[in-house]
């Protein structure tokens, strides 16, 4: 209260208004007050073009947060909608802590997956890969998927790929459209950290890796 | 279709087919299109309100799709006695806390502490937003979201208390608390007042 200076009675009432005045939700009335108030008063004049200041600022557009698409989120509220009817209570947020969220998780690295595609990062590294197959090795019969893998959006195909190469994985199939890459022994390689256990052990601490999962395990 | 409609009030009794109302009377009845075009005009407002809250996007985002799936659900509860702008941010503000609370967060725990001295005032006006943003983070998260709402979306002092559930008099309590709180932190603002 040590900016209010002591005045007539009406001079706090003025004081308070002001930020309905200046917010335009001020009735009517209210603005008639203010309005015959400002003209005498320098406080309640300085007040209104401080809180016009500040009302500019917050009304202008922040920088926009990092990665927050409308497209993508709009597509995971879609697929939020076909959840079963008992899926969708009224706490989404409590439900997804108990469970869901890794689907979440999935869905969201899915999409930014889908997007990598779109910018050629994935695209070129797939293209590599079916490359390497036809040329070294026509129609092989695909080895048996032992790993699900979900990278988080921001590692890069060059990343993972490290990743998988020194684990003696390589990808089998995927990603599906919620994300998920099916992964299994490279080459058919049994040796050092090629059981499944240490690998996803390794996957599960390796920063960037959202989810790793044997296969045959619900995600 | 513009992407942002101003609604209309709630004295209007047949909302133009554009408007947030007539869009929940569709989605009332399971229209998936009318809520893709609800969420498409709303997203960046409410990206904006929530990013006081929190810049972590992948939170943004879960509390976005939180407020829409209540929507969905309840859109048939909606009966227009206020905004439909009001509802929603209601709705996406007891999403927000809700998250907050389950997940044990502080909000904004990512801004500016309490220890760094604000300058009297900007050294110019490219420092202008820097040094607002900084008083705004020293304020309360309720006395910011109450400024929020007034100022960056005009909403008025009896929709404030609906959309945060709270008393007219809290409502009026949180503003002036935030506006003396500001005062003190940043004497110049506005340009034209003295140091107290």
């Amino acid at each position: 209260m040590n900016r209010l200076p002591p005045g007539a009675a009406s001079h706090q009432q003025v004081w308070e208004l002001l930020a309905w005045y200046v917010n335009g939700t001020a009735t009517p009335e209210q603005r008639r007050i203010v309005d015959r108030h400002l003209p005498h008063c320098d406080a309640c004049r300085a007040e209104c073009a401080a809180q016009r200041q500040l009302a500019d600022h917050l009304r202008r557009d922040r920088a926009p947060v990092a990665g927050s698409d409308p497209a993508a989120g709009l597509a995971r509220l879609m697929a939020d909608l076909d959840r079963p009817a008992g899926d969708t209570a009224d706490a989404p947020a409590a439900r997804r802590r108990h469970g869901i969220d890794r689907r979440w998780r999935l869905a969201v690295a899915g999409l930014a997956a889908l997007v990598l595609f779109e910018t050629g990062t994935l695209t070129t590294w797939h293209a590599r890969r079916a490359d390497y197959q036809t040329l070294s090795a026509p129609a092989p019969a695909a080895p048996r998927a032992t790993i699900r893998l979900v990278p988080a959006p921001a590692m890069s195909a060059g990343e993972l790929q490290d990743v998988l190469h020194r684990l003696g994985l390589q990808v089998v199939a995927g990603p599906t459209e919620a994300g998920v890459y099916s992964l299994a022994p490279a080459g058919g390689r049994h040796g050092k950290g090629s059981d499944s256990a240490s690998q996803l052990a390794a996957l599960r601490a390796t920063p960037g890796i959202l989810f790793a999962e044997p296969v045959g395990t619900d995600p | 279709m513009p992407l942002f409609t101003r609604s209309t009030p709630p004295q209007s009794t047949i909302p133009p087919d554009d408007s947030e109302e007539a869009l929940l009377a569709r989605i009332a009845g399971a229209d998936r299109g009318a809520l893709a075009t609800l969420y498409q005009a709303r997203h960046r407002r409410l990206v904006r309100f929530l990013s006081r809250h929190t810049r972590r996007q992948h939170v943004i985002d879960e509390v976005i799709n939180d407020t829409f799936l209540v929507v969905w659900q309840k859109a048939g509860e909606f009966r227009g006695q206020s905004r439909a702008s009001t509802w929603i941010m209601g709705i996406a503000y007891r999403c927000m806390l809700k998250h907050l609370r389950d997940h044990k967060e502080m909000p904004c725990a990512d801004q500016a502490p309490e220890e760094i001295v604000l300058s009297d005032s900007p050294a110019d006006l490219v420092e202008l937003h820097d040094w607002l943003d900084k008083g705004l983070a020293r304020l309360s998260p309720e006395q910011r979201d109450t400024l929020e709402l007034a100022y960056g979306f005009g909403h008025s002092l009896e929709e404030i208390a609906e959309i945060t559930g709270t008393a007219v008099n809290t409502v009026k309590s949180r503003m002036f608390q935030a506006r003396i709180k500001l005062a003190n932190l940043l004497p110049n603002l506005g340009g034209e007042r003295k140091t107290p």
